[in-house]
């Protein structure tokens, strides 16, 4: 091996050691060229300038933001493709028997079509008017009147904070002046891997009127804990508003709305 | 409880490189690109890809880093590609830095020397540049450099002493001029 070789190789070497800050001299018995080719890559190795520290902590919590969102989208898709696996096995493999199977399971949706738009037709909400002289009112409105939003929508917390803020803002979008008779309105935090409701929190007993166009807001504070006062486990978590009770202005009648899941968090 | 254990598994490892590898990720984009906001830009994109493509990264194919490298790299080249600039450096442009434990004098000096740095970076020739921010920005080992230029271990040594040397002298140059 060559002298040159030897060189270049130490020379890589040393330049290893100067980048895991290490402390590193030219020995004595190196040429003039090769100590100040190292003399400048240190100062190159010095040069660089990292990243700055609010931009490394925004990115990384945007990156686990993004994975939780994945891992979550990857579950969600196992979770549909072991049902559809589930489903197939219930066919048997041979001609005659998954005609015979399709046949009776033709026949079962068509049977269940009928009898849910005949016997089980849904019935309306019926609420007693709180005067009583017009007589039932139906309560599920024909549109929405009032719009809801969740600020915001989605979010990653880690379990270690105290708390969590949801803003709910209430918007009037009817045409008139609504109110909302029991504010805030009953809200459950359902656990989205098993669906089960780890918190349920009661509607409060005031009567908050919106006009037309205006929006109430609310900010839902959660602790993290569930029913029992334990913290919960780390997963997928929805807000659901699941009943909104209104009235409009000058009509005793209650209206019911219904939202639904209108936030996911991500308890990390 | 397995999928939550596993997923928190991904992110505590995602997280661990994460936090060796950004800074060396946003170096080697640096000494590439002279323009803070779009270092950091690109820097994002990098992550974001990588985090995307994670599942299918296999460690017996390749080192996490070069892997990692692969993708700065490429999404680098697509930049000049895509806004159709040329990789050239000017003091105009160059780097603004922002960095923590310097006085507001030593953040000075340390900027003019980058800038001039870069300028004198641009004068060798596209593979020696290439050694150079990998190496320095990357802080890749002669191997794994080879590996992502198609060189053999010794020839990326020799590149890089030769390269090292060109750029000293190119910057002493300018120190004197």
């Amino acid at each position: 091996m060559g002298k040159g070789t030897n060189e270049e190789r130490e020379f890589s070497e040393s330049i290893d050691r100067l980048l895991a800050g290490e402390e590193v001299k030219a020995g004595e018995d190196m040429n003039e060229d090769y100590r100040t080719a190292i003399k400048f890559a240190r100062k190159l190795a010095e040069s660089s300038v990292g990243p700055s520290p609010q931009f490394k902590d925004q990115l990384r919590q945007r990156l686990l933001q993004q994975l939780a969102k994945q891992e979550a989208a990857a579950r969600q898709k196992e979770k549909g493709s072991r049902f559809w696996d589930g489903l197939r096995n219930l066919v048997p493999r041979r001609p005659v028997w998954q005609y015979a199977t399709t046949m009776v399971a033709v026949l079962m949706l068509v049977f269940a079509i009928v009898l849910s738009s005949t016997v089980f037709a849904p019935s309306p909400v019926v609420v007693e008017p709180v005067n009583g002289d017009e007589g039932p009112i139906i309560g599920m409105p024909e549109q929405d009147l009032l719009g809801l939003e969740a600020i915001p929508q989605e979010m990653v917390i880690s379990l270690a904070e105290e708390v969590v803020e949801i803003e709910l803002v209430f918007q009037n979008i009817s045409s008139e002046s609504l109110t909302v008779t029991s504010f805030p309105p009953s809200i459950e935090i359902i656990r989205i891997d098993d669906g089960e409701v780890v918190r349920n929190l009661e509607a409060g007993g005031v009567g908050v009127e919106i006009l037309q166009s205006e929006s109430v807001t609310y900010t839902l504070v959660w602790d993290l804990r569930d029913n029992s006062g334990e913290k919960v486990l780390p997963g997928w978590y929805s807000i659901n508003v699941n009943d909104v009770t209104l009235s409009k202005a000058g009509e005793p009648a209650e209206i019911h709305q219904v939202f639904g899941a209108v936030a996911q968090l991500f308890v990390d | 409880m397995d999928a939550v254990k596993e997923a928190t598994s991904t992110r505590e490892t995602f997280a661990e490189l994460y936090e060796i590898y950004m800074p060396k990720v946003f170096r080697y984009i640096q000494y590439k690109i002279s323009n803070k906001q779009l270092t950091e830009d690109l820097t994002s994109a990098v992550f974001e890809k990588a985090l995307v493509n994670f599942s299918k990264y296999s460690s017996d194919k390749a080192k996490f880093s070069t892997w990692l490298f692969s993708i700065a790299r490429n999404m680098v080249i697509d930049y000049y590609r895509v806004s159709g600039r040329r990789e050239t450096t000017s003091l105009e442009e160059a780097t603004e830095i922002s960095s923590r434990d310097l006085s507001p004098e030593e953040e000075l000096e340390k900027k003019v020397e980058l800038e001039r740095l870069q300028v004198c970076l641009v004068e060798l020739s596209k593979e020696e540049q290439e050694i150079i921010r990998l190496k320095f920005g990357a802080e890749l080992n002669n191997r794994q450099i080879a590996k992502m230029l198609g060189l053999s271990e010794t020839n990326v040594g020799t590149k890089l002493y030769r390269a090292v040397r060109k750029l000293r002298d190119s910057f002493q140059e300018s120190e004197n001029g």
